[in-house]
């Protein structure tokens, strides 16, 4: 089978369609990140409206869970979907470990040191914690 | 003289429907079989034959799993298979590239 030159051509066509054609079944990351980012910053929220426990503090406690479980959900099960089918992760998992390392100690280690100096500590080491993930996102989104 | 590029196109690889499957797989990871049957468009029981056959080769790896109590297949690109796709990638770049090939 000996290809001329306008066989070859059309191969090379129909591999970069066949190309697009995966990357948009492909799984969207960068909504991963926003999720889990904005999650970390609703966590220390809640910690926050905990600690002043007050009966509006426990309506924002219950809003603000109800938000991440909903943000985390949405997220997760729209990229599930298509990861069954098109399984391609641009993510590294030392990459993974390290950022919600990084949150986790941001969240707690922040919010503990400044509890008591300014007020909404863990709220503050939530955003510390999630700048991270949205950078990440970010990235992922324009390499898309 | 040097021989003309299509001497190392890979028989294998040329093949209409390997081709497309090679190049689908080459963008992800693993691909389930019922999107790539819907993305090349053809049945069931071609994809299945040139997958064997291409698993034969060793350029792709078939792999059986359940997704909830449904079966599902996905398949993957060995490092040998990306080899020889991108080789063949070339080489029809190659071509598209030589003047004097047009009318071979």
């Amino acid at each position: 089978m000996e290809p001329t030159q306008r066989d070859a051509e059309a191969m090379l066509k129909e591999a970069g369609e066949i190309e697009t054609a995966v990357r948009a079944g492909a799984p969207r990351e960068h909504p991963l990140y926003v999720g889990m980012g904005l999650t970390i910053l609703l966590i220390g929220l809640v910690c926050d409206l905990n600690d002043a426990g007050r009966a509006a503090s426990g309506v924002g406690v219950a809003v603000a869970l109800v938000v991440a479980v909903a943000v985390t959900v949405g997220t997760n099960v729209s990229y599930l979907r298509r990861y069954r089918q098109v399984r391609v992760r641009r993510t590294p998992k030392w990459l993974e470990w390290t950022l919600g390392l990084w949150s986790a100690a941001a969240l707690f280690s922040l919010g503990s040191l400044l509890d008591g100096a300014i007020g909404f500590s863990f709220t503050l080491g939530g955003i510390v914690g999630a700048v991270p993930f949205l950078l990440w996102a970010q990235r992922l989104r324009g390499t898309a | 003289m040097t021989a003309h590029p299509r001497a190392r196109l890979d028989d294998l690889v040329h093949q209409p429907v390997r081709f497309s499957l090679l190049a689908g797989l080459a963008q992800a990871d693993e691909l389930e079989f019922r999107f790539l049957r819907d993305t090349l468009q053809i049945s069931d029981s071609l994809l299945s034959r040139q997958a064997s056959t291409l698993e034969q080769a060793g350029y792709i790896a078939i792999r059986k799993g359940h997704v909830g109590k449904w079966p599902r297949t996905w398949l993957k690109l060995t490092p040998e298979g990306r080899t020889a796709f991108n080789d063949h990638l070339d080489t029809l770049r190659e071509i598209v590239e030589t003047p004097t090939s047009a009318s071979t």
